[in-house]
């Protein structure tokens, strides 16, 4: 008997993504992003994805079937994010999954983005080890986790007490007068530009933090560090290096993201490491986390960039996992949590 | 032909299950803050009870009405079509309303739904309940004084009791699916069809009164919200 079949459905943020997958094999993977629509504000307007949800998800459904060459009727259960995420955009994505659990008279589950972002890499690198660690880091999230062997059981380990990360780099691009969004912006520009010119705070670095929050993070120091830098060499009348100020930028983040997920493997014993969120896509954490986890001993896994910005594929591997492990699905009167904790893996409970 | 309506468009939510003019199934739950827990929910206790009949429309009230209920109602009738793979019509909850109302008046009158900020949306019906103006988004002291002295219904026109004349309206409080349903099967009936050129309006329209010079005269419509204000956001200076 072959794999049952799961369509995943993500609505979370500025993202509508639509997987398909069979067991851990990725069968299509459609996303319609507002990205471009939201740029002329500098930040995801809630109510502008929301908007674009609506629009974008029936159409993405009908692509993601055409591109696996599956009809609606072969599925053999829905999976959808009920949370972390903008409320009203996760709504669009629930409401979907529930009308089309009753249409198609299969189960739903609903599950956490988060172990999303983990669990995607199963479809890239195969199963995933009985423990990994994740590090995950977008324009929503920075948080460090850990994902036992039965996927309901995702341990916070710490997250960041203010910024996201990739909120840093959005604000840091605008300041460079760079596009929304700044992550590949700064990415680039950072290749030219000398990492060590400036040198930018560590956050929760000092030997008091890392003792007693050793794996969270916080990124607002840097971004005001970075900030009050400009403006001092502006009235200095000093002409501004872009790259250099991007390469400064980016090495503080990225060395402060790869230091404490190296420190929270070592502490949990877990030889796995896997980075997922939008800002996976930055070069530079790629190189240095790869650098430090192969002197560490600890196998890393990233997948490909399209699998780790928000996507439903993710989504459908995860709940490929829960089902695959024998989950019970989620009652039709589920609600949306903007604020799911991590823990929370897959949702039992009546809204 | 059995049609499923729903609406979510006021603090109500509305599920109805009609076989042309025979109600099969109808539940109305109000709570403005849980659409999107009850109404499935709402949708498969009505489906059962009716004996689980082969659905041939999915009808929804695309509004105007709150944005996140409205938006919870509009994607699962999109997705109800597409799992069953039938039409979905879009109806103006206003005009949903007009036709419970329409029963209830014997002259002209006014619908309204609570549009916040002070603000209602509102339209303005002949006595068989036809749409003679709107929908608009607009603060009941600016209505002309004649039409506010119209029967309005909406529970929202009682809030606004000093300004509009509000006596009947609780009557009609909620845009029902029920309504909806009767309304989309009506205009079927009469060979109504979908104008395909309010899609971009039903996105994206404002409060200039472009909305409603659209949808004159237009019965059914794409199943998308009918938003009648723009997002609230600020261009950023750069
Ligand atoms: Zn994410």
């Amino acid at each position: 008997m072959s794999d049952p079949l799961i369509l995943g459905i993500e609505s979370s943020c500025d993202e509508t993504g639509v997987g398909i997958v069979r067991g851990t094999t990725l069968l299509a993977d459609a996303v319609a992003s507002s990205v471009d629509e939201h740029a002329r504000f500098g930040g995801v307007v809630p109510e502008v994805a929301s908007r674009a949800h609506v629009e974008a998800m029936v159409p993405t459904i009908k692509r993601a079937c055409a591109a696996a060459g599956v009809s609606l009727t072969d599925l053999d259960a829905i999976a959808v994010t009920a949370g972390p995420g903008l409320s009203g955009a996760l709504l669009i994505g629930t409401s979907t999954a529930k009308a089309l659990s009753t249409t198609l008279d299969i189960p739903v589950f609903a599950v956490n983005h988060l172990a999303g972002h983990v669990v995607v890499d199963e479809l890239e690198h195969g199963p995933l080890p009985a423990a990994a660690v994740g590090l995950l880091v977008s324009g929503g999230h920075s948080s460090l986790l850990m994902v036992g062997d039965d996927v309901q059981v995702v341990t916070s380990l710490g997250a960041t007490i203010d910024d996201a990360a990739g909120e840093a780099f959005d604000k840091i691009a605008r300041l460079l007068d760079l596009p929304f969004p700044g992550g590949p912006w700064i990415d680039r520009e950072a290749l030219q530009g000398d990492p060590k010119s400036i040198d930018f705070p560590r956050g929760l670095t000092a030997s008091r933090d890392l003792q007693e929050r050793p794996y969270d993070f916080s990124f607002s120091g840097v971004k005001t560090a970075v900030a009050r830098w400009i403006k001092q060499q502006q009235q200095l009348g000093n002409d501004i290096s872009v790259p250099d100020v991007a390469a400064s930028f980016q090495e503080a983040v990225v060395d402060v993201l790869t230091r404490k997920a190296i420190t929270a493997c070592k502490d949990t014993g877990i030889d796995h490491l896997v980075i997922g969120g939008g800002v996976a896509a930055n070069s530079r954490l790629r190189a240095l986390a790869a650098e430090r986890c192969a002197a560490a001993g600890i196998n890393l896994r990233i997948p490909r960039p399209q699998l780790c910005t928000d996507n439903g594929a993710m989504i459908a591997a995860l709940g490929s996992k829960l089902m695959r492990q024998g989950a019970q699905p989620s009652p039709l009167g589920f609600p949306t949590l903007s604020v799911l904790p991590v823990s929370t893996v897959l949702m039992h409970e009546q809204g | 032909m059995v049609m499923l309506a729903v609406d979510t468009s006021s603090p109500a939510t509305s599920v109805a299950l009609l076989d042309g003019a025979d109600l099969l199934a109808h539940e109305v739950h109000v709570d403005a803050r849980n659409h999107a827990e009850v109404l499935a929910v709402m949708v498969e206790r009505a489906w059962k009870s009716a004996g689980l009949p082969r659905i041939s429309a999915v009808a929804c009230g695309v509004g105007p009405g709150a944005y996140t209920g409205l938006r919870v109602g509009v994607s699962s009738a999109q997705a109800y079509g597409l799992g069953w793979d039938v039409p979905v019509y879009g109806v103006c909850s206003l005009d949903a309303m007009a036709l419970a109302a329409s029963d209830a008046s014997a002259s002209p009158f006014a619908c309204a739904i609570d549009a916040r900020r002070r603000e209602i949306y509102w339209a303005q019906y002949d006595q068989a309940g036809s749409r003679a103006q709107g929908p608009f988004v607009t603060m009941p002291g600016e209505i002309d004084a004649d039409v506010r002295a119209l029967p309005w219904f909406g529970e929202v026109a009682v809030t606004y009791s000093s300004l509009l004349n509000s006596e009947g309206a609780h009557r009609v409080a909620y845009p029902d699916a029920m309504h909806i349903g009767r309304f989309a099967v009506h205009q079927l009936a009469l060979g109504t069809s979908i104008d395909e050129t309010l899609i971009e309006l039903a996105a994206h329209g404002d409060d200039s009164g472009a909305t409603a010079a659209a949808l004159h005269g237009q019965s059914l419509l794409r199943p998308l919200p009918l938003y009648v204000r723009r997002p609230d956001a600020v261009e950023s200076k750069k």
